[in-house]
């Protein structure tokens, strides 16, 4: 066989031995090392656990009693529908015993906090009433509410504003409320 | 039941056969006037006489056929030093190259006769009797001569190795010390032809691996030319052993790692859950913070409204976003309330946002306010 023929045989060969034996051996061998790598850090993770089971126990335990600490003050509902209408009745009665009037009460919209069961309503409100009383009100709300947040506020008589004068007050609040369906 | 000393009398009679066996197939021994291989009888170790020149795995070179020489190298990298070494001695020598203080290295250089070398047709450790010689000798320092023909002289003194055939120069051990700067009184052997031999196949068992791979002399290209296929046969082999091999020790420890964590079993997954447990709360907790970090209080703004209300100023309008307050009022020196809010506890900055404009004999101006973080705090 003349030596070119031997030669290109030769590349054939080496071509063919790359592609049907190395390449495919070369993936699999990639693939094998991934699902080695992923099981090793499952077992040094689970080891780890093992590990610290007592410590994490001990922590669990007081990070849950510093959550129900903090949710003891929140109000707790099944649905949105159902933190709008309490906390509107709630307040409604509040204000009215504070000597102003609910002139407006306006739910308009929510929004979860990060990945949690915590959810922020905002509220649009509108106040009617003595001035020294819309203050004594909206300071009183948040102290009796502490999951409250005053995000805007506008109040204003062009004949100016005194403590006796009766005024009209807007604002609009954040309410932290905890979402437990059913 | 055999015993344990039986045992290990079993174990070492099969490793001192296995040595028997690869002394006397794979090693052999080149004088001058031919190959000889190893052959033990009644006697110990004797040397038979080959008709031709043959190589073994092992060739260990009788003194007459190499050339010995010992530097010193001010050069730390091993490679560099090899570099430096084919150019000064070609490809005929072997080097053991060890370290010396402060990043310098000695170097035993055994420059190898040509012509024999040429004959060489396979890969193998081409290894000096003189190394071997003394390493067969258990003390530290002392003097050997060897009564071959020609006699030659080794020398072992503080970890070197040194050793000349004799010559009208070097007529005697005394000239031998003289000549290397040797003390007068060290130890002095004298070994016969049959003697030193058998001394060099003792000495062969005491060669370490890292000292072994410095006499391994690899294939050149020619000899490849003409003798490749056992060479690509082999490479095949290895390289398919390796596949085959990574590839069953990768499977096998996946399988038993996956084998350890199934082992945990329920306990895991009940961890597990507590993690994730703990990992919600924590962020609930932290989501709570935040909430509580960004909330807004409504007390300071009135606790502000009061102040410039005392302060004889006229509030037309109040609006509040977060921590800036907003307000538009009148006063007779409107520069005056700017300064008063600026020095009020709870401020931050206080700033007119547009120009004032007299109105009614009073200065009608707005001014915007940013609360401090921490008075809303305080007042928390």
């Amino acid at each position: 066989m003349p030596s070119n023929k031997i030669v290109l045989l030769s590349v054939l060969s080496v071509i063919l031995v790359v592609k049907f034996a190395l390449v495919p051996w070369y993936e699999a061998q990639n693939e094998q090392i991934s699902e080695l790598t992923v099981t090793t850090r499952k077992l040094a993770k689970a080891t780890a656990l093992q590990d610290q089971k007592q410590a994490l126990d001990a922590e669990l335990a007081k990070v849950a009693a510093i959550k129900q600490d903090l949710e003891k003050s929140l109000p707790n509902v099944a649905d949105h529908n159902e933190i709008s209408l309490q906390i509107q009745s709630e307040w409604q009665q509040f204000f009215e015993a504070q000597g102003t009037e609910l002139k407006l009460f306006n739910w308009s919209g929510q929004a979860q906090q990060a990945d949690t069961q915590y959810w922020t309503g905002r509220v649009t409100l509108t106040l009617v009433g003595k001035v020294h009383q819309i203050a004594a009100a909206s300071v009183r709300l948040q102290q009796k509410t502490p999951g409250l947040s005053y995000s805007s506020f506008r109040m204003n008589r062009t004949q100016g504003l005194a403590f006796t004068d009766h005024a009209e007050a807007e604002f609009s609040v954040d309410v932290l409320y905890r979402l437990s369906p059913p | 039941m055999p015993t344990q000393k039986t045992v290990s009398n079993r174990l070492f009679a099969i490793l001192a056969k296995v040595m028997r066996v690869v002394i006397s197939k794979a090693v052999a021994v080149q004088r001058q006037n031919g190959t000889y291989f190893p052959v033990k009888n009644a006697q110990g170790w004797q040397l038979d006489l080959q008709p031709e020149r043959t190589f073994r795995l092992f060739n260990i070179f009788e003194r007459r056929l190499y050339n010995e020489f010992h530097k010193n190298y001010p050069i730390q990298d091993v490679s560099d030093i090899k570099s430096v070494l084919l150019q000064e001695f070609g490809s005929s020598a072997q080097h053991q190259i060890s370290p010396l203080l402060q990043g310098s290295r000695r170097v035993s250089s055994y420059v190898f006769d040509k012509e024999l070398l040429s004959s060489v047709r396979i890969p193998c450790f081409m290894l000096p009797v003189s190394m071997l010689l003394a390493k067969a000798v258990p003390e530290k320092n002392t003097t050997l001569s060897v009564a071959e023909n020609p006699p030659w002289f080794l020398a072992k003194f503080s970890g070197m190795v040194v050793s000349q055939s004799q010559s009208g120069l070097i007529s005697d051990i005394q000239r031998f010390r003289f000549n290397q700067g040797l003390p007068e009184d060290l130890p002095h052997h004298e070994l016969t032809a049959q003697n030193s031999w058998d001394a060099v196949l003792q000495g062969a068992m005491k060669v370490t691996p890292s000292e072994l791979g410095s006499f391994w002399r690899r294939p050149d290209a020619a000899m490849l030319n003409t003798h490749w296929q056992p060479y690509a046969i082999v490479t095949v082999l290895l390289a398919g052993l390796y596949m085959l091999a990574s590839s069953l020790l990768i499977n096998h420890q996946t399988e038993s790692r996956s084998a350890q964590i199934s082992a945990m079993g329920d306990e895991l997954n009940v961890l597990l859950d507590k993690q994730l447990t703990l990992t919600t709360d924590t962020t609930a907790i932290q989501s709570l913070a935040t909430f509580q970090n960004e909330q807004v209080l409504v007390a300071p703004t009135w606790e502000l409204v009061s102040y410039l209300l005392n302060q004889s100023a006229i509030l037309l309008d109040i609006r509040q976003s977060l921590q800036t307050i907003e307000l538009r009022g009148r006063a007779a020196r409107a520069t005056d309330v700017l300064m008063k809010l600026r020095e009020y506890p709870l401020v931050q900055t206080a700033e007119f946002t547009s120009p004032t404009v007299k109105v009614e004999n009073l200065e009608e101006f707005t001014v915007r306010i940013v609360l401090k973080k921490r008075a809303t705090d305080a007042v928390k």
